[in-house]
């Protein structure tokens, strides 16, 4: 059974750097560093 | 029979200003006391629950961290009080320790609960603790924590999570090594819900700009001349990152362009 099989949500697949999460979090952190923390961590 | 630490009602921080002895320093030339912060006159007050350190590599920041750590009773590899799951017997560099007997520190009131996390020394730490849980299946809430059979951010989150809930002095250097940008979110939330109790006294080196900008956080830069207040904004960190996120591939071919 292949990797694909046996986790079916989880797959490697081409992405540029501004696709990823990690790099839209960082935008929109240097954006407004307060505000983002700020948002972010209301719970 | 076991004391039992009870909670101290008094709000952090407990540990209020760190000095230098120059007495207490037996050569001057060798590190750490070479490294230029550590002036005669050094001294850090701490004027909130949290306190954020941010500098270049080889500024000393570590080394400095191992030293609040050893005068907090914390073995300079990592670990609570009486926690020594590190064999660093043969380790050429014990430094923290030799800086920690150049230390003194006065307290509001002396609290000795806590831990030093290291991002270096988490996989030696959180072993231990699987193995004696282990080893000792029948202790009251003995069941393994099993830190290690989760991701790596995973593994280090459950673990600040279940260490950072009662009243102490936590010591973090670099834990950001671990976690992704939203698993940085999650390290800021516990943050403030530990900073919200006002019985977490928290020391802490970063690289991350989203970590230095806690809310309510003194942050200072370590160089050369010392701590200073700073902003994130001012921070180089930061200034690195924007320039990154306008641009990242006009950044990156000008960055490695030799």
């Amino acid at each position: 059974m292949g990797f694909a099989a046996l986790y079916p949500s989880y797959a490697l697949e081409p992405v540029t750097v501004e696709e990823t999460d990690h790099y839209r979090v960082m935008r929109e952190f240097c954006a407004d560093p307060a505000s983002f923390v700020e948002a972010a961590i209301e719970e | 029979m076991a004391r039992r630490s009870r909670t101290i009602n008094l709000p952090a921080p407990y540990r209020r200003r760190i000095w230098l002895e120059p007495s207490r320093i037996a050569n001057r030339a060798a590190y750490p006391f070479c490294l230029p912060f550590l002036q005669d006159d050094f001294e850090l007050s701490f004027d909130r629950s949290i306190t954020i350190i941010v500098g270049e590599n080889g500024t000393g920041k570590s080394t400095f961290l191992e030293g609040i750590a050893v005068l907090a009773g914390y073995d300079e590899a990592g670990g609570g009080k009486g926690y020594m799951p590190v064999d660093h017997s043969k380790a050429l560099e014990k430094m923290g320790g030799q800086l920690s007997s150049a230390l003194r520190a006065s307290w509001l009131p002396k609290i000795t609960n806590g831990w030093f996390f290291r991002a270096e020394s988490f996989f030696s730490v959180a072993r231990y603790l699987d193995e004696v849980n282990l080893e000792f299946p029948d202790v009251p809430g003995g069941t393994p924590p099993d830190f290690l059979s989760h991701s790596h951010g995973e593994g280090f989150l459950r673990f600040f999570q279940e260490r950072c809930q009662k009243q102490g002095i936590f010591i973090f250097d670099e834990p950001e090594s671990a976690l992704s940008p939203s698993r940085q979110i999650e390290f800021l939330k516990l943050m403030r819900r530990m900073d919200n109790s006002q019985n977490c006294q928290i020391i802490m080196a970063t690289h991350s700009p989203v970590l230095m900008a806690y809310p309510n956080a003194r942050l200072l830069r370590l160089t050369k001349y010392g701590l200073e207040p700073v902003t994130v904004e001012q921070t180089d960190h930061y200034k690195v990152m924007r320039e990154f996120c306008d641009d990242p591939a006009g950044f990156v071919e000008a960055a490695i362009e030799e």
